[in-house]
C-alpha cells in the first residue's frame, strides 16, 4: 500500500473527520488517498484559514484538528495559524507536502524548509524521509498535539515518500518521548496550598485557558463557593465557568472588566489555574507579586516562576489538582458565607454597564450594545468566535459565556482574521449548534474568503461585522498614546461588505438599528442559516476600561465621565 | 546569573536547532556549548548560559515539553 493510503487509513482509525487544506504538487498523493476515504477534505481558500479552522475544530471537539498545505508557499501560509495554535495551546496537526527527496536542498521549485521555519513555535515538526516511519510519525505527532499542554505539530512529507510502498500496521503506539506521564498532584504541596487558603482573607481565583482544556469548571466553582472567593478569568480562560454565576466577575487585564481588575488589586491570595500570567492579564509581574501570595496550578511546570514567582506551585492537570485541593481545603476551612467582596465588585460592574447603556443616545449603533443584545438573544450553548481588535475587547467585556468551551479567540498571538475560519472549523465540529463570529471589518477582510467554504460545505456561520471602517484598536492607541496622530488606520467607504459576502454565496444584510440586527440574526438562528450582518458602529468609540501598557491594574482608565472613585475607595476598605 | 545545563537529546538537526531557539526565547546569552554523539540516536549537550535567575529552571523544564529531549539537569548555578 502507498504510504499516502496508509496514512489516511491510520488517520481514519484515530478518528480524524476533517482535513482543512489546499492540494498542490507535493501533497497531491495525500489528496489522492483522501479521495477514497471517509475523511472529509475541506477545500479552503488560503492555508492560514485552514490552520485556524483546524484550531476552531480542535477547541470545540477537544481533539486535534488537521490541516494541510503543499510544499513552499502552501506550507509557509500555514505558519501564522500554527503559531497562533502554539500561543493558545490548541492541538493542531499540519501535514505538508515537500519536494521529492532527491531535490531537497537544491532550492527546487516550491521548496521551503518548513520544519526549520516553524521550529520556534511548534511542539514537534519532522520531515519524514523514511517511508516506513510515516505511520509511526503520524501517531507520534497526533498524540503529542493533545498530550500534556496541547499545541501544534507538523509532518512534512516529500512527494515521493507518499508514493512508496509501506507495510500496513495500524496498531501503533506513540513512542515514549511522545507519551510522557503527566505530572501528578503533589499532596504535600496541596496541603500547603490549602493552608494558604485557610489563612487568606481575600482569596481570588484567576482562571486561564488551561482550565478550559481541562474542563475544570465544576471544581473551580466548588472551591470558589466553599471559600466564598471571586473568580476572574484571562482572555483564554473566558467560558471555563458560566459567566452568569454570582462569583464570576469576568475577564481581567488590560481590557478587562473593572470589577475583575479590582478583585485582583484587592486580593491577598490569587489561585492561578492554567494561566501563563501574561502581561495582558496581570500587568507588571512585580506589582502583582506585591502584597499577595499565589498558588499556581499548571500542567506545564516551566510556567512556574516564568513571570510570577508562586508561593506554592501545584503541577498537574487543573481538574485533577483542583479536585484534591477542594478536598484538603474543605477539611480545614469551614464553608464561608456569601462573598461580600464579590457582591460589591459586581455592583461596580453593574454600574459600569448601566453607564455604558445610558451613553446610547440612539444616534449611532454602539458595539457594546450590539454584543450585549446578541448574548441575551442567542441560545446559551452558542459558540462565539472573534477577530482581534476593539470588537474582540467589547466581546470580552459584554459577551456572557454560559457553557464551557464556547469562546474562541486569538488570545496569545492576537491574529486578526482568526474569527471566521475558526468559527467555520467550530461549525464542522458542532453542526447542530449555533456558531457566531463577532468580527471587525479589518479582521473580516483578512480571511473573508472562508465565506466561500461556509457556502460550499453548508456549514452555516453567522458573522456580525462591527464595521467602523478602521483598524479601531490601532486608532485607539494613536488617539491615546500618539496625540491623535492617526496614520493608516482608516478604510475607505467603497468596499461593500454585503456585496462581498453575497459574492461568496452567503446572504448578507446591512442593518441600521438594533431591532433590524436582532431580527436578522434570530431568523438565521431559527433556520440554522449562514448570514453576514454588516453593523455600522460608532467610528469614534474607544474601549474602556483600559489599563495603559506597563501599568498596574489599579491604574485602570474608565470611560470618560464615569466616576467610580467613591466605590473604588469603598472596595479598598472592604473585607470578606 | 550563569548556569550549566546538561541536555540529553535525540540525534537530529531539529533537536539541536529547537534547543538553541528555546535558549533564544529565554533571552539567554551563550557562554559555551558542547554537543557530542553518545549513541546511535542520541546526543548530549552541555550549555553554559547567562541570563535571569528564573530562566535556568524555565529552560530545563521547557525543553522537556518537546519530544526531542530525553532529560535535562541543572548542574551548577553561579550568581
Amino acid at each position: 500500500m502507498r504510504a499516502a493510503d496508509a496514512l489516511v487509513k491510520i488517520m481514519e482509525k484515530k478518528g480524524v473527520e476533517y482535513v482543512f487544506g489546499i492540494p498542490g504538487g507535493a501533497n497531491m498523493p495525500f489528496y489522492d488517498a483522501l479521495r477514497d476515504s471517509d475523511i472529509k477534505s475541506i477545500l479552503m481558500r488560503h492555508e492560514q484559514q485552514a490552520a485556524h479552522a483546524a484550531e476552531g475544530y480542535a477547541r470545540v471537539k477537544r481533539r486535534p484538528g488537521v490541516c494541510s498545505g503543499t510544499s513552499g508557499p502552501g506550507a509557509t501560509n500555514l505558519i501564522t495559524g500554527l503559531v497562533d495554535a502554539y500561543m493558545d495551546s490548541s492541538p493542531v496537526v499540519a501535514i505538508t507536502g515537500q519536494v521529492v527527496r532527491a531535490f531537497m536542498g537544491t532550492d527546487a521549485f516550491q521548496e521551503a524548509d518548513i520544519v526549520g521555519l516553524v521550529l520556534p513555535h511548534i511542539k514537534y515538526a519532522v520531515t519524514v524521509k523514511d517511508p516506513q516511519r510515516v505511520l509511526q510519525e503520524f501517531v507520534n505527532a497526533y498524540n503529542i498535539a493533545a498530550h500534556h499542554r496541547p499545541g501544534p505539530t507538523l509532518l512534512d512529507l516529500p512527494r515521493d515518500v507518499f508514493m512508496e510502498e509501506v507495510e500496513e500496521n495500524y496498531d501503533i503506539q506513540p513512542e515514549p518521548l511522545f507519551n510522557r506521564p503527566l505530572p501528578e498532584p503533589d499532596i504535600e504541596s496541596i496541603k500547603q496550598a490549602a493552608k494558604l487558603i485557610a489563612e487568606a482573607e481575600k482569596p481570588v481565583l484567576l482562571v486561564g485557558g488551561g482550565a478550559v482544556y481541562s474542563m475544570a469548571g465544576k471544581e473551580i466553582l466548588e472551591l470558589a463557593e466553599h471559600i466564598a472567593a471571586p473568580i476572574v478569568t484571562t482572555t483564554m480562560g473566558k467560558g471555563a465557568v458560566p459567566e452568569d454565576h454570582p462569583l464570576v466577575l469576568g475577564v481581567v487585564g488590560m481590557h478587562g472588566r473593572v470589577e475583575a481588575d479590582l478583585a485582583i488589586v484587592e486580593s491577598d491570595l490569587v489561585i492561578c489555574i492554567g494561566s501563563r500570567l501574561s502581561d495582558r492579564a496581570i500587568g507588571p509581574a512585580k506589582e502583582f507579586e506585591k502584597n499577595r501570595k499565589t498558588i499556581h496550578i499548571d500542567i506545564d511546570v516551566s510556567e512556574f516562576g516564568k513571570n510570577v514567582r508562586p508561593t506554592v506551585s501545584l503541577p498537574g492537570d487543573a481538574r485533577k489538582v483542583l479536585a484534591e485541593l477542594v478536598e484538603y481545603t474543605k477539611a480545614i476551612v469551614a464553608r464561608r458565607p456569601e462573598c461580600q467582596l464579590a457582591k460589591k465588585l459586581r455592583e461596580i460592574g453593574e454600574a459600569y454597564e448601566e453607564y455604558m447603556m445610558a451613553m446610547d443616545d440612539g444616534r449611532v449603533l454602539h458595539s457594546w450594545k450590539v454584543v450585549s443584545l446578541l448574548t441575551d438573544a442567542v441560545p446559551p450553548d452558542t459558540i462565539v468566535s472573534t477577530g482581534v481588535g476593539q470588537h474582540q475587547m467589547w466581546a470580552q467585556l459584554f459577551w456572557k459565556n454560559r457553557t464551557p468551551g464556547t469562546w474562541l479567540t486569538s488570545g496569545g498571538l492576537g491574529t486578526m482574521g482568526f474569527g471566521l475560519p475558526a468559527a467555520f472549523g467550530a461549525k464542522a465540529a458542532a453542526p447542530d449548534r449555533i456558531v457566531m463570529n463577532l468580527d471587525g471589518d479589518g479582521s473580516f477582510l483578512m480571511t473573508c474568503q472562508t465565506l466561500a467554504c461556509v457556502a460550499d460545505y453548508e456549514l452555516p456561520v453567522i458573522t456580525v461585522i462591527f464595521d467602523n471602517r478602521s483598524l479601531g484598536m490601532v486608532k485607539q492607541w494613536q488617539d491615546m498614546f500618539y496625540n491623535k496622530r492617526y496614520k493608516d488606520v482608516e478604510y475607505n467607504d467603497r468596499t461593500d461588505l454585503v456585496k462581498l459576502s453575497e459574492a461568496f454565496g452567503v446572504e448578507a444584510v446591512r442593518v441600521e438599528s438594533y431591532d433590524e440586527l436582532l431580527k436578522a440574526v434570530m431568523r438565521a438562528v431559527r433556520t440554522n442559516s449562514a448570514l453576514t450582518v454588516d453593523v455600522p458602529v460608532d467610528t469614534g468609540e474607544l474601549v474602556f476600561p483600559m489599563v495603559p501598557p506597563g501599568r498596574w491594574l489599579e491604574d485602570v482608565k474608565l470611560p470618560p465621565g464615569f466616576d467610580l472613585s467613591q466605590r473604588i475607595v469603598a472596595a479598598g476598605r472592604m473585607s470578606t | 546569573m550563569k548556569f550549566l545545563l546538561f541536555v540529553e537529546l535525540v540525534n537530529s538537526h531539529d533537536a539541536v536547532a529547537k534547543m538553541m531557539l528555546t535558549v533564544k526565547q529565554g533571552n539567554l546569552s551563550i557562554e559555551s556549548i558542547n554537543i557530542h554523539k553518545t549513541g546511535d540516536d542520541k546526543l548530549s549537550a552541555i550549555l553554559m548560559l547567562e541570563g535571569e535567575e528564573n530562566k535556568a529552571d524555565w529552560l530545563a523544564h521547557k525543553l522537556l515539553n518537546f519530544p526531542y529531549y530525553k532529560s535535562t539537569a541543572l548542574l551548577k548555578q553561579i550568581k
